[in-house]
């Protein structure tokens, strides 16, 4: 996988929401993203799909928390619900989706700014 | 006392058995597990809201059943003893997530929302916005007591996780099947 990712994206699917409908949705950018991650660009990376990078180490922080609570049998790992706050993140992704898909908001599209 | 899954006051009942604590359970299944013998009379019994476990047979709401006219005497004090100790026995935390038990028994149901989120960024699909809809009703519903719609709620925010993250697996083995083939 990390050899495809590296690559030129042989074998990687076009997202089927995009290829099909032509919406961006809150995801969009985020192969790419972590392409340019992986070469070491920030920005580039930044451009393709802001709010994941900097979500990113923090769903990271939560997912491997309920991994090891779900799989270990580990409750105490849990990553908590979020309360108000997780719930508004939730909201706030999926009004970052709507927001990409209106005119002239187009630099929150991938590679749009 | 007629207790619908809506009322404010909470249906959360936790009782006392072996030395650990049970539930939470509806009151209805505390009545049968109670006409069945598994819950004795003087078991202890708590509910969200109670100042602390009381036994079985001198809780008003559970005085309908016939086994309880003989069980004790509904005039003594609550007995102030825990069968085990204070840590224990005390009331459990309303919220598992706040206390040492957080996981263990009497806990509220999961909410998904994080799994929700990662789903809805990395799936590219709207399976997570779903996720994240019901996701977010969980604690609500849970908080108001209303146990069986929070936990329907989650598990659905579970199901389209799995939806989400299922579908682009079969995505991704597809494509990496058909950029092999075709290399």
């Amino acid at each position: 996988m990390a050899a495809l990712v590296r690559g030129n994206f042989r074998g990687l699917p076009p997202c089927p929401l995009h290829s099909t409908t032509g919406l961006y949705c809150p995801g969009c950018g985020v192969t790419r993203a972590t392409r340019a991650l992986m070469h070491g660009d920030l920005v580039t990376a930044l451009q393709m799909n802001m709010v994941a990078i900097i979500l990113m180490p923090f769903l990271a922080i939560v997912m491997a928390r309920e991994i090891i609570a779900w799989g270990w049998q580990r409750p105490e790992w849990r990553a908590g619900t979020g309360g108000r706050w997780g719930i508004g993140l939730g909201f706030a992704v999926i009004i970052y989706g709507i927001l990409r898909n209106l005119p002239g908001l187009e630099f929150l599209r991938p590679g749009g700014a | 006392m007629e207790r619908s899954i809506f009322s404010r006051v909470s249906n959360n009942w936790y009782y006392a058995s072996g030395g650990a604590q049970q539930g939470p359970i509806g009151i209805d299944d505390l009545k049968a597990r109670h006409a069945a013998g598994q819950i004795p009379a003087d078991a202890l019994i708590w509910r969200e809201g109670m100042e602390n476990w009381k036994p079985l047979n001198e809780i008003p709401e559970l005085a309908t059943s016939s086994r309880l006219l003989t069980g004790g005497n509904p005039g003594t004090p609550a007995p102030a003893v825990n069968p085990v100790g204070d840590q224990i026995y005390a009331p459990p935390a309303t919220n598992p997530y706040a206390g040492a038990m957080g996981g263990g028994l009497g806990t509220k149901p999961p909410t998904y929302l994080w799994q929700s989120i990662a789903c809805t960024i990395l799936c590219c699909l709207p399976f997570g916005v779903v996720g994240i809809v019901y996701a977010a009703k969980v604690d609500g519903l849970a908080a108001s007591g209303n146990m069986a719609a929070a936990l329907d709620a989650s598990n659905k925010a579970k199901f389209w996780c799995w939806m989400s993250f299922g579908a682009t697996i079969i995505i991704f083995v597809l494509a990496a099947l058909g950029g092999a083939l075709s290399a």
